[in-house]
């Protein structure tokens, strides 16, 4: 579950739960309410009742109270008196009884109309019944009547049915017991409903004058009383007899209307109680009293049934139900809406939050989040963004730690790799080595060391340097020892020699570092010895050859320059006389042509005159021409071994360009185009350089392929420090296999097809050899050859192009 | 991820919002119902057509139709009867009896009512015979005829009637021991029929009246007290504008007997005159102060209109809630109502006790003596 439904569902929990409390305090109010509704309900029915009970009781007294005033007895006992004096007070009874019934209702009988007119009739009228209507609204009273101690009728408010009441059981009851109570009934000679009461009058002796009875009318006491329950509109009262019958009732009743149909009855038990009921589907508040009398009144049983519409009386607890149902929903929406409106703020700040959390997780600790407002929110941003603030530098730290941990490690471990492989270096190593103390002393040693000096490890670090280096070594390598410490040199290299154990010594090349201390402070020396000894032998060796061979070289130039120098004589000479030889034959011939001659000698010796010595001739003539070029040759070869070089800047483009202006003839000849590209300079000597460049530039074209229009090109770059010139063709290219003798003195490549002596590229060679230089050839058969000269380099260079081409047939040269 | 998030958040509340807005209509409908459901907020009202005196000679008796709405209003707002509401269709009858037919076929085309109410004995007259023909109860209120009480089973009188009147001011004459008397009535049923009994139990007594009677719509009784101000005592019936005229112009005569006056004469509109300081009327219960039943109804009444009550809206009052009180727990019916009045019935109103006896057709409003007194009502012993 998502924040934002946990905020949503705890606050619809949270307001349910709250709008459930606020129903169940509705419910228990509500349940109070009518309990005290109820409650209240009862006392009302109990007071009224109590008060109908105590009106009756009162109604009963007052006419007790008035019955008994003296004026009235006084009135009864003078009409005891007068029914005493009769001769039979039975027969004027009875004779005033026929007269009474027989009478008319509209007409009473002269008896009747006396004694309704009579003084106590009339205060009877005006005390009991005026006097109540005006002071209470009502009188109580629809008829009263009181008779004296024969039973007679002797004054009355109105109309009696009979005139004698002796025979009567309540009057009987009243004269026995003092008082006759009876229920509730219509009251025929009142047209009244009300229950009726008979009081026995007497003197102050006790004696019997008569009976008052009046007709106590419960309605109008019960409609008084029931006042108190017009606090409540919908308060209606019943006031019902013992077996519930109607007495009273607010809505219109019919007296004594059987209630006992309802089943509100059966639920009036008891004294008093109280219940809810539905009444015509109307839900009502029902409580009930029973009548208990009081003190001379004992009640008849009768039920106060008190109730009210539960609408009316439960308005309030309704209107705040419903208004507890409207605030909840109310509060559940508008709580729904905040919540969602919270959630989503605090969804936003937590996705700000997850999604700095994740920008951060990824490293991004320049990230800050950006959360307005004071809130948690807003202070776990800025806690966060702290907190971001001190896991950088924290990161930063233990990253730097981390770093420098691996670095460390890494350190370590190429410590530890570079001890190791120093070690194996140091002990596998096929030089010896050895870390020297300042002072000379051997500190570690390896076996290599030991071997070259053939000392074992221990005796050797007993030891210092200077003990075994050979005397004639040590001031030198003392030397560098000191600029090493003053710190005038980081290194050196000496050839030395050390004194092996056995006395014997040994070359050595020695190379020393010296490595300082973290305050610069020399701490060993690195001696990195190499055992040259063999090489120092070799080399020793070679110096002896070189010198033997520069030796047998210069004897050999110095024969070669003799014979080629001697041997011009005689060649001269046989070339003088070949030629006079020739100058006889022609002689000889033209004598040969003399007639004297036999002819027969003379054809035989004609075809030697003219053909086989002339053609010897020609033979010893090309020999000695031959002969003559080869000692010219060997002459210019041997003086280039004699003659030292001058070494100078050589500006080869101009170099170039005289040569080719030189073998113009020859190029134009050849039809040939040569093109020089820009040359660097070089140290060399220029005239052999010229020599050099021209026989390369002769070759190419002696070596022109016939079937293409010749091309030589001729350039050259500088190349760590030297200047290689290239001089190519696309003549008729050199044969692998004869790629590597060209070089070599008198070697021609197609003798037949060529003239030369074969010494144009030995002389080559051997001036390179004098410049310190190289030459090589890259050719291929058929395509053209190239032939590179490296030769030393000088600084600057010339990069003019110059471009010599051959001139056309009928051009002169200028 | 954050889209998707956002995604599901909005899917979530949604979904939220899904559940909550169908729980807070749900609730909120069940609240509607709740009102809905309410007492006699559905059913068909129990209409009672009113045919009342709003104007003319009547017009004094808007009191009645005040005091039957505030009653309706009571009766309603405890629920009505048995859930429906009662509504009055008040119609003016102008004091006209025309008039007052002219409504009375109208309302039983259109509407129909459950039973009609109409005031004063011309009118009820009148509509009587209709209502019989019709077979609806016609209820009439201050309307004192005794023929009206005679027109059939479906018609009943719901005041005092001319007996009551007869015999309340036989009383104060017999008080005012008053040989002597002329009784001063308009000539229509109420005035004729009161003046008619007084005059027969007057002359029981032995004592000698003499009958004035003046035109139902007469502004001027000169020529009639000429005739009886050399009586001992005068009687006054007719309607409350009938007996202020008279009042007025009997002491404008400077008739100096005692000035007795039908129960009409209880109206304030007469009570509050100067000329009434000493008229006897005969008047109902409600207007006792010490009537403690009677004083709620005063003070809503007072409270409600801004005037003094009357006995005639007592009268109005009473019938009202007491044809609410019949009808309850009963077949709302025009046979139904008829049946159950014929039944009879006690009924403790703000007037006193009512009475219908079974199978009769009056609802009995008991009178009692009393005299004006500075604008009040004193009841005398």
């Amino acid at each position: 579950m998502r924040t934002s439904q946990k905020i949503m569902a705890g606050f619809l929990v949270t307001l349910t739960l709250t709008a459930a409390l606020a129903f169940y305090a509705d419910f228990a109010s509500r349940r109070s309410l009518e309990e005290a509704i109820s409650h209240e309900l009862l006392i009302l029915a109990q007071e009224t009742m109590k008060r109908i009970d105590l009106t009756i009781h009162d109604r009963i007294m007052y006419v007790w109270n008035y019955a008994e005033q003296a004026w009235i007895l006084t009135f009864i006992a003078k009409s005891n008196q007068s029914f005493a004096a009769l001769d039979s007070p039975e027969d004027f009874m009875n004779r005033n009884e026929r007269e009474w019934i027989s009478a008319p209702p509209d007409s009473p009988s002269p008896v009747m109309g006396e004694l309704e007119d009579n003084e106590l009739s009339r205060r009877l009228r005006q005390h009991l019944i005026n006097f109540f209507v005006a002071n209470y609204g009502y009188s109580s009273f629809p008829n009263l009547f009181v008779t004296n101690r024969y039973g007679a009728v002797i004054a009355s408010t109105g109309r009696t049915r009979r005139y004698r009441q002796d025979k009567e059981p309540w009057w009987q009851t009243a004269r026995q017991q003092g008082m006759s109570l009876e229920d509730i009934a219509y009251d025929a000679p009142s047209d009244s409903y009300g229950i009726a009461v008979a009081l026995r009058l007497g003197d102050s002796d006790g004696n019997f004058l008569g009976v008052v009875r009046a007709i106590i009318n419960v309605g109008p006491i019960v409609k008084t009383a029931e006042i108190a329950t017009g606090r409540y509109q919908s308060a209606r009262t019943r006031l019902l007899t013992r077996d519930g019958k109607i007495i009273y009732r607010t809505r219109p009743y019919r007296f004594l209307q059987d209630f006992s149909y309802t089943d509100l009855l059966s639920r009036l038990q008891g004294e008093k109680g109280f219940f809810i009921g539905n009444e015509q589907n109307v839900q009502r508040f029902y409580s009930y009293a029973r009548s208990t009398g009081k003190e001379h009144y004992p009640g008849f049983g009768w039920i106060l049934l008190v109730s009210t519409d539960a609408d009316e009386v439960l308005a309030s607890a309704e209107v705040l139900r419903t208004r507890i149902a409207v605030v909840s929903i109310l509060l559940i929406m508008a709580g729904m809406v905040f919540a969602l409106v919270l959630s989503r703020t605090i969804n936003r700040s937590l996705a700000a939050l997850t999604a700095g959390a994740e920008r951060i997780g990824k490293g991004e600790f320049d990230f800050r989040m950006e959360l307005a407002g004071n809130d948690e929110f807003g202070q776990l941003a800025s806690a966060f963004n702290s907190m971001v603030s001190n896991l950088k530098e924290v990161t930063a730290s233990r990253d730097d730690l981390n770093a420098e941990i691996a670095e460390r490690n890494k350190a370590e471990k190429a410590l530890r790799e570079s001890e190791n492989r120093f070690r194996a270096t140091f002990e596998q190593a096929a030089v010896g080595i050895a870390l020297v103390s300042p002072q000379g002393g051997w500190l570690s040693v390896n076996r290599k060391l030991c071997a070259i000096v053939g000392y074992p490890e221990e005796k050797l670090r007993q030891l210092i340097f200077q003990d075994i280096t050979h005397p004639d070594d040590l001031d030198a390598d003392l030397e560098f020892h000191r600029q090493m410490l003053a710190g005038e040199i980081f290194t050196y290299s000496l050839e030395k020699r050390y004194i092996r154990l056995d006395g014997s010594l040994v070359w050595t090349n020695l190379t020393v570092f010296l490595v300082r201390d973290e305050d610069g402070v020399p701490a060993y020396f690195v001696s990195v010895i190499e055992d040259i000894d063999q090489r120092k032998k070799i080399e020793q060796e070679r110096d002896r050859l070189s010198m033997e061979l520069a030796r047998k070289n210069h004897e050999l130039e110095q024969i070669i320059y003799v014979t080629s120098h001697d041997l011009r004589s005689p060649l001269v000479n046989v070339q003088g006389f070949s030629r006079e030889l020739a100058a006889d034959i022609k002689s000889l011939l033209s004598l040969w042509q003399n007639p004297e001659i036999p002819a027969a000698i003379r054809q035989q010796a004609e075809p030697l005159l003219n053909e086989d010595i002339p053609e010897s001739l020609q033979f010893i003539e090309k020999g000695i021409s031959k002969m003559d070029a080869l000692l010219s040759g060997l002459l210019r070869l041997s003086r280039l071994g004699r003659a030292s070089p001058t070494l100078e800047e050589c500006d080869m483009n101009r170099l170039l360009t005289d040569i080719v202006t030189t073998m113009g003839f020859q190029i134009n000849e050849a039809g040939v185009e040569v093109i020089v590209d820009g040359l660097p300079t070089c140290l060399g000597d220029r005239d052999q350089l010229n020599q050099l460049f021209s026989n390369l530039l002769g070759n190419a074209l002696k070596y022109l392929d016939p079937g293409r229009p010749g091309r030589i090109n001729v350039n050259g770059v500088k190349d760590k420090g030297r200047s290689v010139y290239c001089v190519s063709d696309n003549g008729v290219g050199i044969a692998r296999e004869h790629q590597g003798k060209i070089f070599e003195i008198f070697h021609r490549l197609n003798p037949a097809a060529s003239e030369g002596e074969g010494l144009g590229l030995a002389i080559v060679n051997r001036i390179l050899d004098r410049l310190d230089g190289k030459i090589w050839v890259e050719s291929e058969e058929g395509k053209g050859s190239s032939f590179y000269v490296s030769l030393p380099g000088w600084k600057g260079g010339n990069r003019a192009r110059i471009a010599v081409t051959p001139l056309a047939k009928g051009e002169k040269e200028k | 991820m954050p889209d998707k998030n956002i995604c599901r958040k909005r899917l979530s509340c949604s979904t939220l919002l899904k559940i909550v807005i169908p729980i807070a209509l749900i609730l909120v409908a069940a609240i509607l119902f709740k009102f809905k459901d309410l007492p006699g907020s559905g059913k068909e009202p129990i209409r009672i057509g009113a045919i009342l005196p709003l104007s003319g000679v009547g017009g004094y008796l808007v009191d009645l139709r005040d005091a039957m709405v505030m009653a309706a209003e009571e009766v309603n707002a405890l629920g009505g009867v048995d859930d429906r509401k009662i509504e009055l269709i008040i119609e003016d009858s102008k004091s006209s009896p025309v008039e007052a037919e002219k409504i009375f076929l109208r309302l039983e085309q259109e509407q129909q009512p459950l039973l009609y109410v109409s005031a004063l004995s011309s009118v009820g007259m009148v509509l009587a015979p209709l209502a019989a023909r019709r077979q609806v109860v016609l209820m009439g209120l201050v309307t004192s005829t005794p023929q009206f009480a005679e027109q059939g089973r479906w018609v009943f009188r719901n005041y005092t009637n001319s007996q009551e009147e007869a015999r309340v001011a036989q009383r104060m004459l017999n008080t005012l021991k008053v040989r002597q008397l002329a009784i001063l009535h308009a000539d229509d049923p109420y005035g004729n029929s009161v003046a008619k009994l007084l005059g027969q139990s007057f002359a029981t007594t032995g004592g000698s009246a003499t009958d004035v009677a003046f035109a139902y719509d007469a502004a001027d009784l000169t020529s009639q007290i000429e005739t009886v101000r050399t009586m001992q005592a005068v009687y006054v019936v007719g309607l409350v504008g009938h007996i202020r005229l008279a009042i007025r112009q009997l002491r404008q005569a400077g008739y100096a007997g005692h000035l007795i006056a039908a129960s009409e004469a209880a109206n304030p509109q007469v009570t509050e005159m100067a000329e009434a300081d000493g008229v006897y009327v005969g008047t109902p219960l409600v207007y006792n102060e010490d009537f403690l039943y009677a004083r709620q109804f005063k003070d809503n009444y007072k409270a409600r209109f801004g005037k003094p009550f009357s006995h005639q809206a007592a009268n109005g009052y009473d019938c009202v809630k007491m044809i609410a009180g019949l009808l309850e727990g009963n077949e709302v019916s025009r046979r139904n109502v008829q049946f159950l009045l014929s039944q009879g019935f006690l009924y403790s109103g703000v007037q006193g006790d009512y009475e219908l006896k079974a199978g009769s057709q009056e609802i009995m409003m008991p009178l009692y003596p009393a005299r004006i007194d500075q604008g009040q009502l004193r009841l005398i012993q």
